[in-house]
């Protein structure tokens, strides 16, 4: 099998680098994104410099201020990380197909491998990577070149806040082997407690144990930890073509708000824009998903099914609404709502048997049409649902 | 409460009342099954709130009494018993023995009387009887056309059943439709009048129907009845009874009234491997394929951007001007799967109105297919 080369981008605090971004006075001091309003705001993350002052993620924030009594607090804005996010994934793309967002935070995996013909070695292209990042869009990425996503990772964690490392072929035993457990991803925290029973804290420590030793003390789970500890990780870098593209709409609140009306007309709008697209293209939704970000920084995604699928704003509001039922649980106002839509099938082209249910489908069609024609003459305001005025207000 | 059972006697019995015991319902008592010891009978009962079963079975009672048990538990005791001679017999605290001397199990039951009441038959239900398979395959043809999970409307859910004069003979009638296609099955074979829901649309779930199904032998007679919102069948010595649904059908009677059609008559394997050939193609988001008939050809293409095209022709007895209309193939195998006859006619119109199938000179099955915009 061929060696893999994979490569490891982590901006460092990512959310404090976009927010230095935007207002640079941010820069030199230390930072604290959190939900300042929220009654029980929780750190989301924070600088350097706050780190250093002892600021954990996931602290109280009136704890993180009494360990960093100078830093400057912000709140979190999930949409502009998200939103940075693509732009650094877009100067990943052309050096690979095969590059992976984990998640929102800046972390980014590439897979090189086979690529040294057209872009030069593994670490040419991590420096050219970061180079763009740096002069494009100000960030400062942490890189790693290994052989796979795990000590890939583990790389980037042992140079944090800055700087690179690369692992060789081969090597990734001895590279791991005296760091602590807790740099390890996916050795859990219950799984730290349990090796700390048998006073074991180091990769070394547990390396030197037997997979009939670890099956005894985790069961199943011994066999994944035994090869965690040896830095073998099969696992592929998810291709980016690969994901299903969808259509997605977002809107962010200017206040934060947690009224049910204003919430509920900014949904008919995303639901408007969507119906409007699916309706262009021929296609109905089979599913509608919600993503609600709160003020204190808490993400909630949730979905539902449209069956059978449907493509008529009234529908689809109808989807919209149940997943909005089921994200909305939590008493803290919204500060972003995104929806979106990956599933679709071509609109059925079957016959209704009754002139009843028939004429019903036509006539929305036909209502439908007429909406869709009007808006895209004289503008998407010229036309609105009664439900969508209360935004006029809030 | 004791007594001794053969097992090849309760053991059909379990098995068939497995479907009702295993539909979820608001109470967790319906998946048990309750028994009674009574006048030298055991009497069964399963019920998941909407379908109830109770059937009398000849015993060797030692002793009367009433428990519930679950239902799947005793089946699985009973299907992998060693012998065929089963001791069932109540200890205190709802505990059941089931066995003998080699085996034994002590099973826990629970109160009969949080058992569901099931609705008694009066005994001025007017039921008429009717040929068990005869019954058995009108509710195969119309349960065919299945109701999605998340259906509500009633006339999906629901198959109707009718009872009509025509000619002065009696028929009995079930429809069922999902929207897109509809199948009418009529039982001629009925000795009496049965007219005791003239004026009332009867909906008879379809769930309920695929329990009915298990119940009824392939040779012999039924009774069927309907009274206050219940739909009954009677065996000698075993009821179901059918909670009915509440709604109307749509008006059927003129989809039914064919116009200027064109008659084709096919061989019904020969066609039903053809669309299955045809089918291969298809997908969930290209479910249709092109019928054409044109000088005494059919032709059947399917089209699909995401896998590929097939073609095939059929010779047949067509001299009209050309027709081009697409179908969903499965509707039309789904109905070929029921059809008797060797010979299959299909009446067609034009691209925008039903095509009806039935055996040929046989309308007593008649299945109604909608075509799908090309």
């Amino acid at each position: 099998m061929q060696s893999r080369s994979i490569i490891h981008l982590n901006v460092a605090d990512f959310a404090v680098a976009v927010e230095r971004q935007a207002d640079c006075r941010l820069r030199n001091c230390p930072v604290i994104i959190a939900p300042e309003a929220a009654a029980r705001a929780e750190v989301y993350d924070m600088s350097e410099e706050a780190y250093q002052d002892g600021v954990r993620k996931g602290m109280p924030l009136k704890t993180a201020l009494r360990f960093c009594s100078g830093a400057k607090v912000l709140p979190p804005h999930p949409d502009r990380y998200e939103q940075a996010m693509m732009q650094c994934f877009k100067r990943v793309l052309p050096y690979s197909p095969l590059a992976e967002m984990t998640d929102q935070k800046g972390h980014i995996f590439v897979d090189v491998t086979g690529t040294s013909r057209l872009f030069g070695p593994p670490p040419d292209i991590a420096w050219r990577i970061r180079s763009a990042f740096r002069s494009e869009m100000g960030l400062d990425p942490i890189w790693s070149v290994a052989s796979n996503k795990l000590v890939a990772k583990v790389a980037t964690r042992l140079v944090k806040p800055s700087g690179e490392y690369i692992v060789r072929e081969g090597e990734e035993a001895c590279f791991l082997q005296p760091l602590p457990l807790y740099l390890v991803p996916g050795i859990l925290p219950e799984d730290r407690k349990q090796f700390g029973e048998f006073n074991l804290s180091f990769v070394g420590q547990v390396a030197g144990l037997t997979m009939e030793q670890l099956d005894l003390i985790f069961g199943r789970r011994g066999h994944t930890l035994f090869n965690l500890v040896r830095g073998i990780d099969l696992s592929p870098v998810q291709s980016f073509c690969l994901k299903k593209k969808g259509i997605c709409f977002d809107h962010v609140f200017g206040t934060d708000t947690g009224q049910v009306s204003v919430v509920e007309g900014v949904l008919y709008r995303l639901t408007e824009k969507i119906g409007s697209l699916l309706r262009r293209q021929r296609l109905s939704a089979k599913n509608l998903g919600l993503i609600l970000d709160f003020s204190d920084g808490k993400r909630v995604v949730r979905q539902a099914a449209a069956r059978p699928p449907v493509h008529d704003d009234f529908s689809l509001f109808l989807v919209a609404k149940l997943a909005l039922e089921r994200a909305w649980t939590r008493r803290v106002r919204i500060r972003h709502m995104s929806l979106s839509c990956n599933r679709f099938e071509s609109r059925s082209s079957q016959l209704e048997l009754f002139a009843e249910s028939r004429a019903e489908k036509e006539k929305k069609e036909q209502l439908m049409g007429a909406i869709d024609r009007v808006r895209q003459r004289f503008g998407s305001g010229s036309l609105r649902m009664g439900r969508t005025f209360s935004l006029d207000s809030a | 409460m004791k007594f001794k059972i053969r097992k090849h006697d309760i053991l059909n019995v379990l098995s068939r009342v497995q479907g009702i015991t295993s539909r979820k319902s608001n109470l967790a008592i319906t998946e048990n099954i309750l028994i009674q010891s009574r006048d030298n009978k055991i009497y069964i009962a399963a019920t998941d709130l909407e379908t109830g079963f109770e059937g009398n079975y000849v015993s060797d009672i030692e002793s009367d009494g009433i428990i519930t048990i679950n239902s799947k538990r005793i089946y699985e005791i009973v299907k992998n018993f060693p012998n065929d001679e089963i001791n069932i017999e109540e200890l205190n605290n709802k505990m059941l023995k089931i066995g003998n001397e080699s085996v034994l199990y002590h099973i826990l039951g629970l109160n009969a009387d949080d058992f569901p009441e099931i609705p008694k038959v009066d005994e001025d239900v007017t039921f008429i009887s009717l040929n068990s398979n005869g019954l058995k395959q009108m509710i195969e043809k119309t349960i065919m056309i299945h109701a999605s999970s998340e259906e509500k409307r009633a006339h999906i859910l629901g198959v109707k059943l009718e009872y009509i004069e025509e000619d002065n003979k009696p028929i009995l009638r079930m429809i069922s439709t999902d929207g897109k296609r509809l199948s009418k099955a009529d039982c001629f074979e009925i000795s009496e009048k049965f007219n005791n829901f003239e004026n009332s649309t009867v909906l008879i779930p379809k769930k309920g129907l695929q329990e009915v199904i298990k119940f009824l032998e392939s040779e012999g007679n039924v009774k069927i009845g309907v009274k206050n919102n219940n739909f009954i069948v009677k065996k000698e010595n075993e009821t179901i009874i059918i909670n009915l649904l509440e709604g109307n059908f749509p008006e059927y009677g003129d989809i039914l009234s064919v116009g200027d059609d064109k008659i084709v008559e096919v061989e019904k394997n020969s066609f039903r491997m053809m669309l299955k050939r045809m089918s291969i193609l298809t997908s969930e988001d290209y479910k249709g394929v092109i019928f054409r008939f044109e000088d005494n050809k059919l032709t059947i293409r399917a089209a699909n951007p995401d896998l590929g095209e097939s073609k095939e022709d059929m010779n047949i007895q067509f001299k009209s001007t050309p027709i081009e209309v697409a179908f969903n193939p499965q509707f039309f195998i789904d109905t070929l799967n029921f059809i008797d006859k060797e010979k299959v006619i299909l009446r067609i119109i034009d691209d925008e109105h039903p095509c009806f199938i039935h055996g040929e000179n046989d309308k007593s099955f008649i299945s109604v297919i909608m075509p799908m915009k090309i």
